[in-house]
């Protein structure tokens, strides 16, 4: 790989003692959130209401936005469909955003979309000059998170994603990377790593998806929200039974095949490999075909589990390791709201990037202490939001957080030999408000 | 029992007569709780609770010893129960400082909370559950409301089926009931750490038979919520003290309901199923209730919301917020029964300016448990960034025990379903209507099946019209404000629930109006 000046910068982190790193990531910390205090309306409004103004408080706690509420707060706003009302979801981009989005070009946009994918791509297009580009989540609990990146944050979340596969897992220009993936989708972790081997040249790169995966599919698909009146009745009554049952009958053996010939033509060339995909994906490809990778190569897992699936993760690797040879099978945790991702280590912990202050969060939202604390996830990421957002988020994941930011003693080792911020064991996803009694959420 | 030992603390309970067989050889777990979850051992302030796990054998004996414990007739069952429901209290009352603290750290709740709505409630009054079982509702409570005899209220019944809804003006003075099966066994599941639960589906399953003279009351088999299984052993120690026949056919215990065949045991040796869960754990109930006793009849009670409706003007708004205010505090809004939504017409400011001084007061009087204050704090970041539209205002702080919003949005179709799910840990959004009708209309955006009541103060002219139109939508009792929770058996929650116990109706739900002096005649 050609070290660019960002990669570089990012690399030399790595190899800092923590307690500098947590100066200057806390230093950076402060910069960042007065620079986006003085920008950004909604993180400003948030944080005022809280009674934080401008200068880095005490608690660090109150800078933290929900992740999950943060950009997906549009529907409280204009509803779940922002194609329908551009002329409102526009204000609320543009409070989003730390940087002005010119308001004399929101009489460019159509009075309405047909698609969510099609009033993106004309944001897109209406600010190509800022280089925007937006990035959705998968919007499996039926409201998507709209991010938005600019080229500096997408060649940032590039390096770090291509630094971090060569600190953490040894990935190396010259193999071959096989993503289980559409080329064609706002995904974040499927659009960075587009852009990435874009970006960086790498060769070879199959996408084995076949098929775009637009906002607007993958809502359908999941089936927890369609559009209202006769549109909705369509999308509910046809296009989501005839989705689940084309993705199951027409899709996934068209992919998986895909995804068995890149492998063989990799194993017949004598090339190493990383192949990336989500759990349930990667466990259908393990169980169609089995096919010994050359040694050195890579089985990765990305994306959780979305729905319910009747094998653990702990069955999905002892047969992805099955059917591939016994390759290193690892997995990789990210979210589209965040532009790093953290990887795991042979010994199954999740090392997060060097330059996060990462914590945990207890139910009460105060920051934990002590070389090791479980809670709810949450990170200040200084330079991941750029000049577009502050990126200091609560995640919606419990994990146990090892040499977390609040933590300033000798730091605990990883068997791997890191000593940086890691996550032990499992992530695990939890709803906003978990039942307690017999109230519903409905 | 009640010590601060070290010892862990019993969380199941089995009448004398069948204890000693029933426990031969039983293998003991004992768990930690603290906070409503499971903790670890050396967790500061964790409960120790623990339960057998009964060999095949000590089943065996339980269950031949629970059947000879039916010894009530069931014309005398329900007056022992009242008495013994009295005598109780007392009891309960003078170990009330050696239970509350255990009870507290167990679930997690406040030892005030706990204590105002266990002690100061009226769940099963004298004479009321008799004046239910008393009522023989017919096919035309599907028409029009009717009195409830003996009860101060009305009662509706909402047919499911429309070939239902549509024959019953010819079937007008038709029973509605017809006889249940006896039951020999009535099993019961129940979830969640609000205390009480396992109590009222023992109840309720010993009344099966109420119905059928010259049997004996029902057994009753409950597996408790992990979560809280402390309260009802101590109740029916407490009960087999004054007396022990009442609860000579009842057994509390936890046991693994993913343990198919003990389940395909139980079930297929019950006569009557009652489940008060989640809507996950109901479900998996219903799969093995169709897999191994796809004929026993079960009675479920699951997720639900409830809200308030009520006229404020500005002279009222201290007096109706302070009532308001207790049917969202209490459970910090973890009960089914808890307010959320608090519709409004009239002054909704001067309403939500008030039910935020009374909720700061019951915060000091009535202390939130446990319950993560993230609750507060996302529904405080969600309407304060939406302060900006100029129709959301706050009345509470971002470190307030609570969340009070006034929000005068127009709501498109999901706001409402948004806004429910917000209000938990004691978050109210106050909001407008510019009459109540309008709430039966702001209803019909949620899932019928998860409504349960909404707490009301409404004109009494109005009242039977609104009740119409909620019970419409799904909602299952309307109560006084206030009174939200503390409900009364005799009224319906999931159904007319002596009645459902032993008798059998048509699919669909009942909705009563519980008042405190009638309503003007329609």
């Amino acid at each position: 790989m050609v070290a660019t000046p960002v990669s570089q910068e990012l690399e030399r982190f790595y190899g800092l003692p923590s307690c500098d790193r947590r100066d200057i990531v806390l230093r950076a910390t402060a910069e960042q959130h007065r620079y986006h205090f003085e920008r950004n309306a909604a993180y400003r409004e948030t944080l005022s209401a809280r009674g934080v103004g401008p200068d880095l408080p005490d608690d660090l706690a109150l800078l933290l936005r929900p992740a999950a509420l943060t950009f997906k707060s549009y529907a409280e706003r204009i509803g779940l469909f922002p194609q329908d009302e551009p002329a409102a979801f526009m204000p609320w981009l543009a409070g989003q955003l730390s940087v002005p989005l010119a308001r004399e070009r929101w009489r460019l946009f159509h009075r309405r979309y047909g698609t969510l994918e099609a009033f993106l791509r004309d944001i897109e297009r209406i600010y190509s000059d800022l280089g925007l580009e937006i990035v959705t989540s998968t919007g499996t609990s039926g409201r998507a998170s709209i991010v938005v990146r600019n080229a500096a944050t997408v060649a940032l979340a590039t390096e770090a994603f291509f630094t971090a596969i060569r600190v953490c897992w040894g990935v190396q220009r010259g193999m071959a990377l096989v993503f289980m993936m559409p080329e064609e989708t706002r995904v974040a972790m499927a659009r960075t790593a587009r852009f990435g081997t874009r970006y960086l040249d790498w060769k070879p790169v199959y996408y084995t998806v076949p098929f775009p995966a637009t906002p607007d599919r993958l809502r359908i698909r999941a089936g927890r929200s369609f559009r209202p009146g006769l549109a909705g009745l369509w999308e509910r009554r046809l296009l989501h039974p005839f989705m689940s049952r084309a993705e199951e009958r027409l899709a996934k053996p068209r992919y998986l095949a895909r995804t068995l010939a890149c492998l063989r033509e990799c194993v017949a060339g004598g090339r190493r490999l990383m192949l990336l995909g989500g759990p349930a994906q990667l466990h259908g490809l393990a169980r169609v075909g089995a096919i010994r990778l050359p040694t050195g190569s890579r089985v990765a897992t990305g994306g959780g589990l979305k729905e319910s699936y009747a094998h653990t993760m702990a069955d999905i690797r002892a047969d992805l390791r099955a059917a591939f040879g016994d390759v290193a099978v690892s997995d990789v945790y990210g979210m589209a709201e965040a532009n790093w991702a953290a990887f795991e280590c042979e010994h199954g912990n999740y090392h997060l990037p060097p330059w996060l202050h990462a914590v945990v969060t207890d139910d009460d939202d105060r920051i934990l202490g002590g070389p090791e604390a479980t809670g709810l996830l949450a990170f200040f990421d200084p330079i991941g939001g750029g000049a577009l957002i502050p990126p200091f988020f609560q995640t919606a994941d419990r994990a146990r957080l090892v040499n977390g930011g609040a933590y300033d003693g000798p730091p605990l080792a990883c068997p791997c030999g890191s000593e940086g911020a890691f996550i032990r064991g499992a992530i695990q996803r939890v709803d906003l408000l978990e039942e307690a009694g017999c109230a519903a959420q409905v | 029992m009640l010590s601060q030992s070290p010892l862990p603390h019993d969380g199941f309970w089995l009448p004398a007569g069948v204890r000693e067989s029933a426990l031969a050889g039983a293998e003991w777990q004992t768990l930690y709780l603290k906070g409503g979850t499971l903790a670890g051992r050396d967790e500061p302030g964790a409960v120790a609770v623990r339960w057998p796990q009964l060999t095949p054998g000590g089943w065996q004996a339980l269950l031949d010893g629970l059947q000879r414990g039916r010894r009530l007739g069931t014309g005398e069952v329900l007056a022992r129960w009242q008495t013994a429901l009295v005598l109780v209290r007392e009891c309960l009352l003078a170990r009330l400082e050696e239970m509350l603290p255990l009870l507290a750290a167990a679930t997690g709740y406040s030892r005030p909370m706990i204590a105002t709505a266990l002690w100061q409630g009226e769940f099963v009054s004298p004479g009321s559950l008799a004046a239910a079982f008393s009522f023989r509702p017919t096919w035309s409570l599907a028409r029009r409301w009717e009195p409830l005899p003996g009860l101060s209220g009305y009662a509706r019944f909402f047919p499911a089926h429309a070939l239902n809804r549509l024959t019953a003006p010819a079937r007008t003075g038709l029973p509605l009931y017809r006889l249940a099966p006896p039951v020999e066994l009535a099993l019961g599941y129940g979830a969640g750490n609000v205390p009480g639960t396992a109590l009222l589906i023992a109840l309720l399953g010993g009344l099966a038979n109420y119905a059928r003279e010259g049997l004996p009351s029902a057994a009753v088999l409950v597996r408790n919520s992990r979560h809280e299984p402390l309260f009802a052993p101590w109740v029916l120690d407490a009960i087999e003290e004054i007396d022990p026949e009442l609860v000579g056919g009842l057994a509390v215990l936890i046991w693994d309901h993913d343990d198919v065949e003990l389940q395909a045991t139980l079930m297929r040796r019950a006569g009557l199923l009652l489940g008060v869960a989640g809507d996950e754990a109901l479900a998996a109930l219903e799969a093995q209730r169709r897999r191994f006793a796809p004929n026993l009849r079960f009675h479920r009670h699951g997720h639900k919301v409830s809200f308030a409706a009520l006229h404020c003007s500005a002279a009222e708004a201290q007096t109706l917020a302070e009532t308001a205010a207790l049917d969202s505090a209490l459970w910090d809004q973890n009960g089914c029964l808890s307010a959320r939504v608090h519709f409004v017409q009239g002054d909704a400011e001067a309403y939500a300016g008030a039910l935020a001084e009374a909720m700061a007061t019951l915060a000091s009087e009535l202390p939130r448990g446990t319950t993560p204050r993230r609750y507060v704090h996302r529904a405080f970041d969600t309407y304060a960034a939406l302060q900006g539209t100029r129709r959301v205002r706050l009345f509470s702080g971002y470190d307030s025990d609570f969340a009070v919003v006034l929000d005068e949005r127009p709501w498109p179709g999901q706001a409402l379903q948004r806004a429910a799910n917000a209000c938990q840990g004691r978050v109210i959004v106050v909001r407008p209507v510019s009459e109540a009708l309008e709430v039966p209309r702001l209803l019909a955006a949620l899932p019928a099946a998860n409504l349960q009541t909404v707490s009301v103060a409404l004109p009494r002219a109005e009242l039977l019209d609104f009740a119409e139109g909620v019970g419409e939508r799904g909602v299952t009792a309307v109560r006084p404000l206030g009174r939200a929770a503390f409900p009364q058996l005799a009224y319906s929650w999931d159904g007319l629930l002596p009645l459902d116990a032993a008798y059998l109706r048509p699919a669909g739900h009942f909705t009563t109006v519980e008042l405190d002096a009638p309503p003007a005649p329609r």
